[in-house]
């Protein structure tokens, strides 16, 4: 104690012994920040390693159960009646034991989830039960956990900006003592403590902010994983009641939102869905997907500029997603937009093209995008022009802006896109030029066993189980390549579609079955859609009726 | 004498301040070095805490790993078994009815012996699947950690001490404080500065005794 410092030198030795203290409680709370989110994180990687072992564990499971030991059952099941309508009562036996030691293989084989009158088996109902809550409550939890760690992973960098402060501060501190003149001392040590008060004011608010952890809501993640499990079932209502408790636990649950917004637009409760899917929207859930569905669901509700604005908010998030480009298209074309729709249908277009140029470079499949794109904004497109006629109910007819236009150019852009989807499946391009061939007059014949043709008509009977397409041409040219799809309930099945080149001339008449011998055509509607090198060129449709 | 002894009363308070002055550059030494001491334990700490964390992590990708591979590879044995099964129970029964077609059903049935592990075999036609995961997961146990749960405790005690440690740290900070203000503050706070001084150095050490050694 032999010399006592003036009183301006105590004051700052004072403040320099504060603003000490302040950075070891600072530097105490980043450290622990820190670890919660070192643990956090553990968490996620723990949750989400051991989601994907479920899976594929569940996987491998139900795979034996349906592939194996059903399909097992229901040959032995099938052969046992086969045998008694054949009179052979030996057989039906033989068979039926089998069938029935079979029984023991798995639980899928027995009540609740085999149908013992029709032989089927509720496989959704298996796999939501034996996997997929489970794996659904893993990727919530593996969800949490992260949100948990990014909160934890905020706040430790938050403090060390704190502790980055208070080092400044108290290094302006130690100078303010070795500076001349009383001003310059007072202003530099006045911003060391003006430093130091911000940094502790910080850190109060930080401190204070609280980091939720959906993980502690009691009920929330298990009532979504089993919303989840009807959701597998496409048991809507069920799994809307699922997803009302998780948000009744957690109202801050913005997946429980998403998916009950799912559930209810399933439902038919578009104004419940939107609202739902808005709310997620609101709580972080912005994904591609979700903005993209919302703008379908305002689609169909006929708030087409609402659809517009949101299908652009998605592209901005994800702007190589397909059908959400397409979707653009059509809301702007519903909205009486042509120009706009028209451009936006090229640029999709062009993607398309891109996307599958780009595959085959590298010598792989386009991706399944592609497909299920041009292929839901072809039926989005037709269906556009039925409510134009009044043959669909949405979107309701009254919004649709010019609607004659705009079905006229739906119908067109319909057919250049199925054209584009053959012509990038078989080519990897679109089709050049413009198409020379004209096909008229489609019409149907049903066939019978012994492939001899019936009258002409659109519909028949639920006999029918294989039909003739005749239509007349002219412009073709042999050698074209020539693909006819044919749809059953606005659903391709592949194995029926005819590709073959043209050998037939330039004009004429053409016919041929559009099933393998014996025909496998079953009741529904039919579309059948031709195309001749990549450019669409006709379609036409007939329906079997079902069995009264 | 006034002159002499007001000398001799400055010497005096220049002797006891010369003392406190010593102790407190002793005491600041000590304090920097408990201080130095208790940060490198509790990196220590901190650090093994990471590895062992690591560890479990590894411990549940190699735990999910035997499970989905022990789950496909018994699944397909069990698939195996049942068409063995199928077979030969449906030659069986032929064979019983006399019918032609029991041979054949046979040769079928062998076809598929090979395909799954006898041992999990039942003679009542059960197949073990469970037991075959079960073999597995042992066989896996052997070679491999297949039990995070030690690991994550571990790590989680070990980031305690870690944390616990640090606040012990905080606590010697405070008394650096104090032994700072005895400077600043001047002889008429001496023995304040330095009692919360040394009762926050002694506070801060035997927390940090405590994480170190005592704390389970």
């Amino acid at each position: 104690m032999s010399e006592r410092p003036d009183a301006f030198t105590s004051r700052i030795a004072v403040s320099i012994a504060v603003v000490s203290v302040l950075i070891a409680g600072a530097a105490y709370l980043q450290a622990d920040a820190a670890s919660r989110d070192d643990r956090a994180n553990r968490d996620s990687k723990r949750y989400s390693t051991e989601a994907l072992g479920r899976n594929i564990v569940g996987d491998a499971r139900t795979n034996f159960d349906y592939y194996t030991a059903y399909t097992a059952w229901s040959e032995m099941d099938r052969l046992a009646d086969f045998a008694e309508s054949q009179g052979d009562a030996r057989g039906k036996s033989r068979y039926t034991t089998m069938r029935d030691r079979l029984s023991r293989l798995s639980p899928m084989l027995a009540p609740p989830y085999l149908n013992a009158e029709t032989g089927e088996v509720d496989s959704n109902r298996w796999d939501a039960e034996r996997y997929v809550e489970d794996v659904a409550i893993l990727a919530e939890k593996f969800a949490a956990a992260s949100a948990v760690k990014d909160a934890w992973d905020n706040k430790a960098n938050t403090y060390i900006v704190h502790l980055t402060l208070l080092a400044a501060a108290l290094a302006l501190l130690g100078l303010s003592t070795t500076v001349p003149g009383a001003s310059t001392r007072a202003i530099i040590s006045a911003t060391g403590g003006l430093l130091s008060t911000i940094a502790v004011a910080w850190a109060v608010v930080t401190v204070a902010t609280k980091v939720p952890d959906l993980r502690d809501q009691k009920g929330a993640i298990e009532a979504y994983a089993k919303g989840a499990g009807f959701m597998h079932q496409e048991k809507w209502q069920e799994a809307a009641k699922e997803f009302d408790k998780a948000v009744q636990a957690s109202a801050d649950y913005g997946r429980a939102y998403q998916q009950r917004g799912e559930a209810n637009f399933n439902l038919g409760k578009r104004t419940e869905a939107a609202s739902d899917y808005l709310k997620a929207l609101g709580l972080g859930e912005r994904s591609g997907a979700s903005m993209g569905m919302l703008a379908w669901i305002y689609y169909e509700m006929g708030r087409f500029d609402e659809a517009i604005t949101m299908n652009q908010a998605a592209l901005d998030v994800t702007p190589d997603e397909l059908w959400v480009r397409f979707d653009l298209g059509l809301a702007q074309l519903a909205a009486g937009k042509k120009d706009e729709a028209s451009a936006t249908f090229k640029a999709a277009t062009d993607l398309a093209a891109r996307v599958v140029a780009d595959a085959k470079a590298a010598g792989q499949e386009a991706p399944s995008m592609v497909w299920y794109g041009l292929d839901s904004s072809v039926e989005s497109l037709i269906g556009l022009a039925e409510a134009v006629a009044g043959d669909a109910e949405t979107p309701p007819p009254a919004k649709i802006v010019n609607g004659k236009a705009a079905a006229e150019l739906a119908t067109r852009v319909a057919g250049e896109i199925s054209g584009l989807a053959v012509s990038l499946e078989y080519f990897g391009k679109p089709a050049q030029g413009s198409p020379t061939a004209v096909i008229e007059n489609v019409r149907f014949a049903p066939l019978d066993e012994a492939g001899k043709a019936g009258e002409e008509a659109e519909e028949f009977d639920e006999n029918v189980h294989n039909v003739a397409l005749r239509f007349d041409f002219k412009g073709m040219k042999d050698g074209s390549h020539v693909v006819f799809k044919i749809y059953q309930d606005s659903q391709e099945t592949v194995e029926w579609r005819l590709v073959q080149l043209w050998s037939q001339g330039v004009e004429g008449g053409f016919e041929a079955a559009l099933a393998a011998e014996g025909g496998d055509f079953t009741p529904g509607d039919y579309k059948i859609v031709g195309f001749v090198d990549g450019h669409y060129v006709m379609s036409g449709t007939f329906s079997i009726a079902a069995p009264q | 004498m006034a002159e002499t002894d007001s000398g001799a009363s400055e010497s005096v308070v220049e002797k006891d301040a010369g003392g406190s002055d010593k102790l407190v550059a002793i005491l600041i030494a000590v304090t920097t070095l408990v201080g130095a001491t208790l940060t490198w334990r509790s990196s220590v700490a901190g650090d093994a805490s990471g590895d062992a964390d690591y560890a479990g992590l590894r411990s549940v990708v190699a735990a999910e790993e035997v499970k989905a591979r022990s789950a496909v590879t018994a699944f397909e044995h069990y698939a195996a078994f049942t068409a063995f099964d199928r077979q030969d129970e449906l030659a069986r029964l032929m064979e019983k009815e006399g019918s032609g077609d029991a041979a054949e059903t046979k040769v079928r049935a062998k076809a598929n012996r090979g395909l799954f592990e006898a041992k999990f075999a039942t003679r009542e036609g059960e197949y073990g699947v469970t037991r075959e995961m079960s073999a597995a997961w042992s066989d896996a146990a052997r070679e491999k950690d297949l039990n995070p749960e030690p690991r994550f405790a571990e790590a989680d005690k070990l980031s305690d001490k870690s944390l616990g440690l640090i606040a012990a740290v905080t606590l010697v900070a405070v008394a650096l404080v104090f032994f700072t203000l005895v400077e600043a503050l001047g002889a008429g706070f001496l023995r304040l500065n330095i009692g919360l001084g040394v009762a926050c150095l002694v506070a801060g050490s035997a927390l940090g005794f405590y994480y170190e050694f005592l704390a389970r």
